[in-house]
Order: structure tokens, then sequence, then C-alpha cells
């Protein structure tokens, strides 16, 4: 819906059909006023047209050039940002974090000396046996720490075999 | 969703402090067999270091207990029907239990022997020869 303005506007023009301008002539309160005010309005616009000429730009060239880099810039923008964001998804971040935690420990174990591993371990958690004895002068026992297996190792030598029909559990 | 995390992350070390140690023990028959049989999970960190120390290819187990250190007084290792380990005394010490233990095949003491045994170090025992193969008994702080 055209406001009256628009219409007004549109009228002086000459841009109303013939059923919008009999339309909007009916409209008006007084016809002739607005003959009057259509005839000075198309008399003011021939005058500024030829007394006051559009103002020329000193740099038009430079003026077309930046307007055009803004809209490229502006184009090119989201696209730059699309693609940026893109690359690290979150199965990406994720495949990047075990990539690092492999890493780590790749060099944990090619940087660190075994010796160094085992020993630090050793020390923590190795298991011991301080004595051993046996009532059985045939049962012997040894005790030793294999350090290569960080175990040790309770040998009891001389027991007695246990028979195959005997059903162990 | 950050709370139930922040209380997660608050509550993990309290459980693990609060949860008592336990000793695992296992009684383990090892053979040789041209197609040895698949480990059993309990065994399986343990695969190298018994091929390595005993020589053997296949290891079944025939019993396992985990008995709580949560008592001072006498407790048992019973990790099969024919074999257990009778903890006389026991003392904490930094990082394992220091242990007065007697081992014993059915009604038989095998041998007493005073041991440290440390989180994570397993103790292997070696026991008598069965149906061509070798008895294991294996202890560790869990």
């Amino acid at each position: 819906m055209k406001t009256f303005e628009e219409n007004f506007t549109a009228w002086v023009d000459g841009t109303l059909n013939s059923q919008e301008r009999a339309k909007f002539e009916a409209s008006l309160v007084s016809l002739q006023e607005a003959e009057a005010e259509k005839t000075a309005a198309q008399r003011l616009g021939s005058l500024i047209r030829e007394h006051v000429p559009a103002p020329e730009m000193s740099n038009a060239d430079f003026f077309n050039h930046q307007i055009l880099r803004q809209i490229e810039e502006r184009h090119s923008a989201p696209e730059q940002a699309k693609a940026g964001g893109i690359f690290w998804t979150l199965p990406r971040m994720a495949w990047a974090g075990a990539f690092c935690l492999a890493m780590a420990g790749a060099i944990y174990g090619v940087a660190v000396p075994k010796t160094v591993r085992q020993a630090a371990a050793g020390q923590e958690y190795v298991a011991k046996i301080l004595n051993a004895e046996t009532d059985d002068p045939a049962i012997s026992a040894t005790a030793y720490h294999d350090d290569d297996e960080n175990v040790t190792v309770l040998w009891l030598g001389g027991l007695d075999y246990i028979p195959e029909d005997r059903l162990l559990r | 969703m950050r709370p139930f995390f922040l209380a997660a992350l608050i509550l993990l070390p309290c459980s693990i402090w609060a949860t008592d140690p336990a000793v695992w023990s296992a009684v383990i028959l090892a053979t040789n067999e041209e197609k040895p049989k698949e480990m059993p999970a309990e065994l399986r960190m343990f695969k190298q270091k018994l091929q390595n120390v005993f020589g053997y290819n296949q290891f079944e187990l025939i019993g396992q207990h985990t008995e709580p250190m949560d008592d001072p007084s006498e407790r048992w290792l019973i990790p099969s029907k024919n074999f257990s380990v009778r903890v006389g005394s026991k003392s904490e010490q930094k990082n394992g239990y220091a242990m007065n233990l007697e081992l014993f095949e059915d009604q038989r003491m095998l041998a007493r022997f005073d041991a440290h045994l440390g989180a994570q170090s397993p103790l292997f025992i070696r026991g008598p020869m069965y149906a061509g193969g070798q008895v294991i008994i294996l202890m560790m702080v869990k």
C-alpha cells in the first residue's frame, strides 16, 4: 500500500497509470491546488537541472577502486573464515591430541634409557624376599630378583612331583 | 556438565585413597605345548615375564584369590584348593607390605619366608612339577 507521499511523487512524475491516476485525483481535496503544486515542483526540478550541475569527482577512479576493493573484501572474508574454521574440527583435534600423546610416548621410549626406567620403577614397586626357609631338609628355597623382568622369584627345589592321576585344583 | 566433571575430579582421588589394598594370588600350571592355548586374561600382563623366567609357552590358571588387607590379624590366601598361603604378620610399608608368609601344599608346609610385596611387582614362586609341567604361585599387591 503506497503512502500519499509516494502516490503524490508518482503523480507529479507522471508514472501512475490511468486507473491509479484517477483514483489518486479522486482522493485529493482540491485537484486545482494539487495541479498548482505539481506545476511548481516540475518547474523547480527543471530549474535545478539547468542551473545546478552535479559536482564532478576529482579522483573518480580512486574512489571506484576503493569501493570495489571493499566489496571484494566483504565477499571474500566469510569464505576465508569458513576455510580457516573447517580445518580444526572436533575429530581432527581429537586425532591431533592422540598423535601428540603417541609422540610423547615414543619420545619417552626412545630418549629415556631402559635401565633408568627400570631403576625408577624398581625403587618404587619391587617385591623382595628377605629370607626363606623350609622345615624339610630335602626342600631348598632360593630367592632372586630378575632385574630385566622386574620380578622376584622364590625358587623351591626338591619338591615331590604331584602324581598325574591327582586332580590339581 | 561442568559441576559433574569437577566433582568427579575431586572424588576420584578420594575413592582411590579410600580403597584398601589387596593381595592377589594365583596358581598357574605351566607346560610346553605344540599349540599353546591362549593366555587367560588375568595372566596376560605377566606373559613375557613368565615365559622368560620359567621357559614354558602355555600357562593355565588353576585358581586365583584376592584378599583385602583390611584386617591386621592372620589372613589366608587361598588361590586353589591344593595350595594356600598363610599371612602370619604384616606391616604396611611405603610402597607395599612386609609379610611373614607360609606356603602350604594341602596340609604340608613347603616354605616360610619374609617378603616385601610391592604394588605392580609380582612375586613368582616355583612350585612342584605336575603332569610334565610346572606349578607356579603368583602373588602381587593390587
